[in-house]
C-alpha cells in the first residue's frame, strides 16, 4: 500500500520549546492510524503543521505525494478535519451548517444535498436537521461537529480528540462512524489521549511524547516490545506470607504489589501464568476470593517507555 | 460564493436587531414630523423665573418685574440654596434673580453691582428668561449714562422694551418638510451607525471564530477569495441598509427627496455608510471579543450621535462639545445635513462647503482603511 503521508526530519519550535522534534510518520492508504499520547505531547501540533496551519522550522511533509503547503488547495480539496474544538456557526441549522463547510469543497449543489445527508446518517442526527448548535447537546455538538469536517467525502480525514467530553452514546456513535468512513475507503489519522478508543479503532498506533514518536506498531505489536506479558490481580482469604515467598522464587515474575489481601502480581512474557498460578495455590493449599488476568495496555506500553501514565 | 451567501445566511438571524432599530427610528420620526406640522403663526414662549428681592422695593425693581410680568410666569421660591438648586433640578423653574441689598441705590449712582442669576444650562427657557433680563438692565445703563432722572429713565425704557416685532412664518409648507428630511438624516447618524456597526461586526466576529478560521484555512477555498466574499457581504450589507433608509425618506417625505436637496441627502449619506463599513471593518479586525465590539458599537454610535447634534441640534451644543464633536465623522455628517437644509441656489460656491465636508468623511474613511491595512498586515506577520 502506498503512502498517503510521509513526515520526515519535522521539528517545531515554540520559543526554546520543541513541540516537534525530528518527528518521522509514514501513513498508508486505507489505514486508521492513532496518534497516542498525554496533553501536550504535541499531538494537535503535529496535525496543525501537518495542514499548514503552522509553519515548521525544518523537515518536509509529503501528502498524496505532493508537498504540503499553505497554497495546497488541490491537496486541502481531498482532505477532511476535525478539530478538537466544535467549529461550527451559532446562527446556523445542522443542515445549514454542514451545507456551509460542505460547499467550501463542493460547488454542485445536488451532489451537495445527496452528501449533507449522508454525512447526517452517518453521525446520527436525522432527528436533530433543524436546530441550531445551542439547542444541541455536547454529544450531538461534537457529532455536528465530525459531520461539518466529512461530508464532503474527502480521501484522508484527520480528527484531533473528537470524543473528548462527550457521553458514552455519542461516543459509541462518533467511533462506529469513523469506522465506516474508512470502511468506505477513507485513510484516518486519529489523535486521542484515550487508549481503549486507540485499542478499538486504530490498525496502527504511535505513540507520541515530547514531540517524538517513541513507539509505533499494531496493538499487539506494541504490548510485544514491552517486559510485562499478563497482570494477574489475586483477593486472597488472609494473608499468605508463604505465596509471597513462592512467587518472588519465581523468574517470571516482575513484581508484586501489596494491598490488604490484595496482590497485583506482574509476569513477564508471553506463556499460561494464570494456569501457573492457580497450580500453585492448590499445591500450597491457600483459599483465595477473586482471582483475574489482565494483558497489558497501552498505558503500560507508555509507562515502560516513559516513566510516565499516559494520563499523567 | 459559498461564503457570500452564507454571510446572508448569519445576516437573516440579525433581521430583528434591524426591524427594531429601524421601528424605532420610524416612531421617532413620525412624532417629530408630526410635532409642529400644523403650526401656522409665531408665538413667544414664556418662561417660569423666580425673583428673590433682598433690597427694599423701588421703582427701577417695580417696573422691571412689572416687563417681566409680560414675558415670563413667577414662581415663588424660599430663599434657601437647597430649595433654589432643587428647583432648577426638577425644572420647577428656568431662571432664578438674587437682587443684593442697597442694589437700587448702588445702580443709579452707576456702581458695578450685580443680580446674582441661576439658571438650566442649555435650556431655551432659561436662555430667553436671561434675554429678557439682560435686555432691561442693558437700556436702563444706557439710559443711566445720559444722565436721566430716574422716573423718565423707566418710562424710556418701558416705552423701548413695549416695541416688537410681528413674526409670519412663509413657505411653512416646504421649509417644514426640509427641515423634517434633515432631522431624518441627522436622526440616521444614529441608527445606521447602530444598525452596519452591531450586525457587521457580530457577523464578521461569526467568521473570525479562531476554530472556523481553522476550517477555513484547511479548505480548499483560498483565504483571498473568502475574504473577498466577505467585503463583498459587507458592501452589499451596508447599500442594503443605506437604501432602506433612503426608502424610507423618499416614501415619507418624496416632495423634497425628488429634488437636487434629496440627492445631495442620499450623497451625503451614502459617503457616510461607506465610511461606517471601513470602521466595522476595522472593529472587527482589532478583536475577536464580542463584548468589546458591542461595547466600540454602542459608545461610539450614541456617543458620537450625541455630541455631534443627531439628537440635539448643532446649534444648542456648546461649542467645547462642538470641537470634541468635530473629531468624529459624524459631526462632519450632521453639519452637511444642516448646510444641505440652508442651500437656496445650487452653484459652486453653495456647493462646495458640502463637497469639502463630504471629502472630511472620506478622509475620515481613508484614514480607518490604513488602520485596517496595518492592522491586517501585523496580524497576519504573527
Amino acid at each position: 500500500m502506498k503512502n498517503v503521508i510521509e513526515i520526515n526530519h519535522l521539528t517545531k519550535c515554540y520559543g526554546d520549546v520543541k513541540a516537534l522534534d525530528d518527528f518521522h510518520l509514514e501513513v498508508k492508504e486505507g489505514e486508521i492510524l492513532g496518534l497516542l499520547g498525554p496533553n501536550g505531547s504535541g499531538k494537535s501540533t503535529c496535525i496543525h503543521t501537518i495542514l499548514s496551519l503552522l509553519s515548521f522550522d525544518e523537515g518536509d511533509i509529503r501528502i498524496f505525494n505532493q508537498e504540503m503547503s499553505p497554497s495546497a488547495y488541490s491537496i486541502k480539496a481531498k482532505i477532511g478535519v476535525v478539530f478538537q474544538d466544535v467549529a461550527v456557526f451559532d446562527e446556523l441549522n445542522v443542515v445549514e451548517n454542514i451545507d456551509y463547510f460542505c460547499g467550501l469543497y463542493i460547488k454542485d449543489k445536488k451532489i451537495r444535498q445527496q452528501y449533507i445527508k449522508e454525512a447526517i446518517e452517518l453521525v446520527g442526527l436525522e432527528e436533530f436537521k433543524k436546530f441550531k448548535p445551542k439547542q444541541l447537546s455536547g454529544g450531538l455538538l461534537r457529532r455536528l461537529n465530525i459531520a461539518c469536517g466529512i461530508a464532503h467525502k474527502p480521501s484522508l480525514i484527520f480528527l484531533d480528540e473528537p470524543t473528548v467530553a462527550v457521553d458514552p452514546q455519542s461516543r459509541n456513535h462518533i467511533l462506529e462512524g469513523i469506522k465506516k468512513l474508512n470502511e468506505q475507503g477513507a485513510t484516518i489519522v486519529y489523535t486521542t489521549h484515550y487508549m481503549e478508543e486507540v485499542e478499538q479503532l486504530c490498525h496502527e498506533i504511535v505513540i507520541m511524547d515530547k514531540g517524538r514518536v517513541i513507539a509505533r506498531g499494531t496493538n499487539d505489536e506494541l504490548k510485544n516490545k514491552i517486559s510485562l506479558g499478563e497482570k494477574i490481580t489475586i483477593v486472597l482469604n488472609q494473608k499468605e506470607e508463604e505465596l509471597i515467598s513462592l512467587l518472588k522464587a519465581d523468574q517470571q515474575v516482575i513484581s508484586i504489589q501489596k494491598e490488604n489481601l490484595t496482590l497485583h502480581i506482574a509476569y513477564q512474557g508471553k506463556g499460561n501464568h494464570l494456569a501457573d498460578l492457580i497450580d500453585v495455590l492448590r499445591e500450597s493449599n491457600i483459599q483465595y476470593q477473586t482471582l483475574f488476568s489482565e494483558r497489558p495496555t497501552l498505558n503500560d506500553v507508555f509507562l515502560e517507555l516513559t516513566g510516565k501514565q499516559l494520563r499523567d | 460564493m459559498t461564503v457570500f451567501k452564507n454571510y446572508f445566511k448569519i445576516a437573516k438571524s440579525f433581521l430583528p436587531t434591524i426591524l427594531i432599530y429601524t421601528l424605532i427610528f420610524m416612531s421617532i420620526t413620525t412624532i417629530t414630523s408630526t410635532s409642529g406640522a400644523n403650526q401656522q403663526d409665531y408665538q413667544a414662549s414664556r418662561s417660569k423665573v423666580a425673583f428673590i428681592n433682598h433690597d427694599c422695593s423701588s421703582p427701577l425693581l417695580d417696573s422691571f418685574q412689572n416687563y417681566l410680568e409680560d414675558h415670563a410666569d413667577f414662581v415663588k421660591l424660599n430663599d434657601t440654596q437647597d430649595e433654589l438648586l432643587d428647583a432648577l433640578f426638577f425644572r420647577k423653574v428656568d431662571f432664578i434673580m438674587i437682587v443684593p441689598a442697597h442694589f437700587t441705590v448702588d445702580f443709579l449712582k452707576g456702581k458695578d453691582v450685580h443680580i446674582e442669576t441661576m439658571d438650566v444650562p442649555d435650556s431655551y427657557s432659561s436662555i430667553y428668561a436671561k434675554n429678557l433680563f439682560n435686555e432691561f438692565f442693558n437700556t436702563a445703563h444706557l439710559y443711566l449714562q445720559a444722565d436721566i432722572d430716574e422716573k423718565v429713565m423707566l418710562q424710556q425704557i418701558e416705552s423701548d422694551l413695549q416695541s416688537h416685532v410681528d413674526v409670519e412664518l412663509t413657505n411653512q409648507s416646504s421649509n417644514h418638510q426640509l427641515s423634517q428630511v434633515k432631522q431624518f438624516y441627522n436622526f440616521a447618524n444614529y441608527t445606521l451607525l447602530a444598525i452596519i456597526i452591531s450586525v457587521m461586526s457580530m457577523i464578521m466576529l461569526s467568521f473570525h471564530n479562531e476554530n472556523i478560521q481553522l476550517r477555513h484555512l484547511s479548505s480548499a477555498l483560498s483565504y483571498r477569495q473568502i475574504n473577498i466574499q466577505l467585503l463583498l457581504g459587507n458592501i452589499v450589507f451596508t447599500l442594503a441598509i443605506w437604501l432602506l433608509y433612503v426608502m424610507i425618506s423618499f416614501i415619507l417625505y418624496h416632495q423634497t427627496m425628488f429634488s437636487i436637496t434629496g440627492l445631495l441627502f442620499m450623497v451625503n449619506s451614502l459617503i457616510f455608510s461607506i465610511f461606517i463599513l471601513i470602521f466595522a471593518f476595522f472593529i472587527t479586525t482589532l478583536t475577536n471579543n464580542r463584548e468589546i465590539v458591542g461595547m466600540v458599537s454602542t459608545v461610539f454610535s450614541l456617543g458620537s450621535s450625541f455630541i455631534a447634534g443627531a439628537f440635539v441640534p448643532q446649534e444648542l451644543l456648546s461649542s467645547f462639545v462642538l470641537s470634541i464633536a468635530q473629531f468624529t465623522p459624524s459631526y462632519w455628517f450632521i453639519s452637511n445635513n444642516n448646510l444641505i437644509a440652508q442651500i437656496s441656489e445650487y452653484n459652486l460656491s453653495s456647493l462646495q462647503p458640502i463637497f469639502l465636508q463630504m471629502g472630511v468623511i472620506l478622509a475620515f474613511a481613508f484614514l480607518f482603511y490604513i488602520l485596517l491595512q496595518i492592522v491586517f498586515y501585523l496580524k497576519l506577520k504573527r
